[in-house]
């Protein structure tokens, strides 16, 4: 019990620490007078007197940091999308206006696809506050100054197309960074004269320069809808279902939602008191063979018979793929 | 008889009041205890703590005068009374505020031969572990180092003639 009270404390202690230092984060203003005068009160034999001493002046120096987040790190797309955002925020967390450009990049390494940056512009400020990107947003011009208040942040959105051809699961980062306009440096390094009304400014922690990437994730959620239709064909050329009459069976197989389905397969068994008709398997009405390998028909007697198609990988791109094939009754 | 002994006591006094008078007339200015310009001059400086690293790997700590500072530096601030009178000073009391901005360090306020107690409001002061502050309710509370507004230095003694006292306390700048 007491254990577990000195580990509940420990905790509140480093949240009060971590509050502390945001505080510090938002930093008195660059360029504030810092002023100091002690006054004393004494006697000497009967008289008292009181003095004060002179005025210290300290001046706030500026501070150059940011910080940046990203609010998105995981977006769910699908191959082929237009324009999907990832959405970061950047901080000046320096104690004074600051200056940053703004740089976005998607060729990055760790991933399994480059999306790529929209053009004419990928990068968009979030100018109506939804969260969103949304068509009132302004874009930021390649290059141009984007000047932040102490403590200010915006909300900015990388807009990347997603390339067609892959998989579930495949993932594809894009960034954006911010640096100061006149450069990042390291923490500690004075700029003389760098700040706000021509005072020094020091590099903070960041080097006041910031970047993070959002990742989109092929999505795993596609959706498959089979409709099934019969035909009757019998010995007498009606289409009653009489023993030695043909069933000719299609399935339109249609994909959609989100993502790929990979190695899609079709398999249906083939019905109980019918027998299998062979050479009767098309895709798309193309004739497939009975036999395995050969292409992505096949017809297997055991376990259970049925047939079998290949689809391969399956968007909602691919359009409905429809198999069909026939039985007679037995 | 009894006029007798009102002179003898006169007669005591004199001496004393002559020597008196001489001590006096040998300042500049002949002037009661506390001369025009008073006795103690309080000097106060504001101060970075710099631990310099020395070529044998050991550091040593130095000052220098906090014209500029970042936040989240540390100031400290020296104040040094000198008693430039041939008297002693006694009840000295000195005061020195921390300033906007600035955040108190819990413990830093030294000085030798002085009871230090702190003030929220510059008004009424207490040693650290009997100082209350407000909630923005009204209640009161325990004071935190943030809360503290004024530091003071009550001397047990006094300043002896052309002798200093020297308090000191650290704040970081937010």
């Amino acid at each position: 019990m007491k254990t577990t009270s000195g580990i509940w404390l420990v905790t509140a202690g480093v949240a009060a620490l971590l509050y502390a230092r945001q505080g510090i984060a938002a930093g008195t203003p660059a360029g504030t007078a810092i002023t100091n005068t002690a006054q004393v009160n004494y006697t000497v034999g009967a008289s008292t007197a009181t003095a004060t001493s002179n005025t210290t002046t300290t001046t706030v120096l500026q501070i150059l940091d940011v910080v940046e987040t990203v609010q998105t790190p995981s977006v769910a797309v699908t191959p082929g999308d237009l324009k999907k955002p990832l959405t970061f925020r950047i901080t000046n967390t320096g104690n004074g206006p600051d200056t940053f450009v703004l740089t976005p990049s998607s060729t990055l390494a760790g991933d399994n696809f480059d999306p790529v940056l929209a053009a004419p512009s990928s990068l968009y400020f979030d100018t109506d506050n939804s969260g969103d990107y949304t068509a009132g947003d302004v874009a930021y011009v390649a290059g141009a100054n984007l000047t932040l208040a102490a403590n200010a942040t915006v909300t900015v959105f990388v807009l990347n197309n997603i390339p067609t051809g892959l998989n579930n699961g495949d993932e594809g980062r894009s960034q954006i960074g911010a640096t100061r306009k006149g450069g990042a440096g390291t923490a500690g390094q004075t700029i003389p004269g760098g700040g706000v009304g021509g005072i020094d400014a020091v590099f903070g922690s960041s080097g006041d320069t910031a970047t993070q990437f959002g990742k989109y994730v092929v999505a795993n959620n596609v959706t498959m809808s089979a409709v099934k239709s019969q035909t009757f064909g019998d010995l007498f050329g009606g289409t009653r279902p009489l023993p030695g009459a043909t069933i000719t069976y299609s399935v339109a197989i249609t994909p959609g939602g989100t993502g790929t389905a990979t190695a899609a397969t079709f398999n249906d068994a083939i019905p109980a008191n019918t027998t299998y008709k062979p050479g009767s398997i098309k895709l798309n009405g193309t004739t497939l063979t009975d036999a395995a390998g050969d292409d992505a028909g096949e017809y297997l007697s055991a376990p259970a018979a049925h047939v079998s198609v290949t689809l391969g990988n399956l968007t909602q791109a691919s359009g409905v793929q429809t198999v069909s094939f026939a039985v007679t009754i037995n | 008889m009894k006029s007798q002994s009102s002179f003898a006591f006169i007669a005591l006094l004199l001496p004393l009041l002559t020597a008196a008078a001489a001590a006096e007339h040998n300042r500049p200015a002949a002037s009661p205890a506390v001369p025009k310009g008073g006795c103690i001059v309080l000097t106060t400086a504001a101060e970075q703590q710099l631990n310099v690293a020395a070529a044998d790997g050991s550091s040593s700590v130095q000052y220098q005068p906090a014209a500029r500072v970042v936040p989240g530096s540390e100031v400290v601030w020296t104040t040094t009374a000198r008693n430039n009178c041939s008297k002693p000073a006694e009840k000295v009391v000195i005061d020195q505020p921390v300033p906007e901005h600035m955040v108190f360090i819990a413990d830093s306020a030294v000085g030798g031969g002085a009871q230090i107690t702190l003030s929220v409001d510059g008004r009424d002061y207490a040693p650290a572990n009997a100082l209350t502050a407000h909630n923005a309710d009204g209640s009161a509370r325990a004071a935190r180092a943030t809360d503290v507004r004024s530091v003071r230095w009550t001397l047990t003694g006094p300043i002896a003639p052309q002798s200093e006292f020297t308090a000191r306390f650290r704040a970081v700048l937010q």
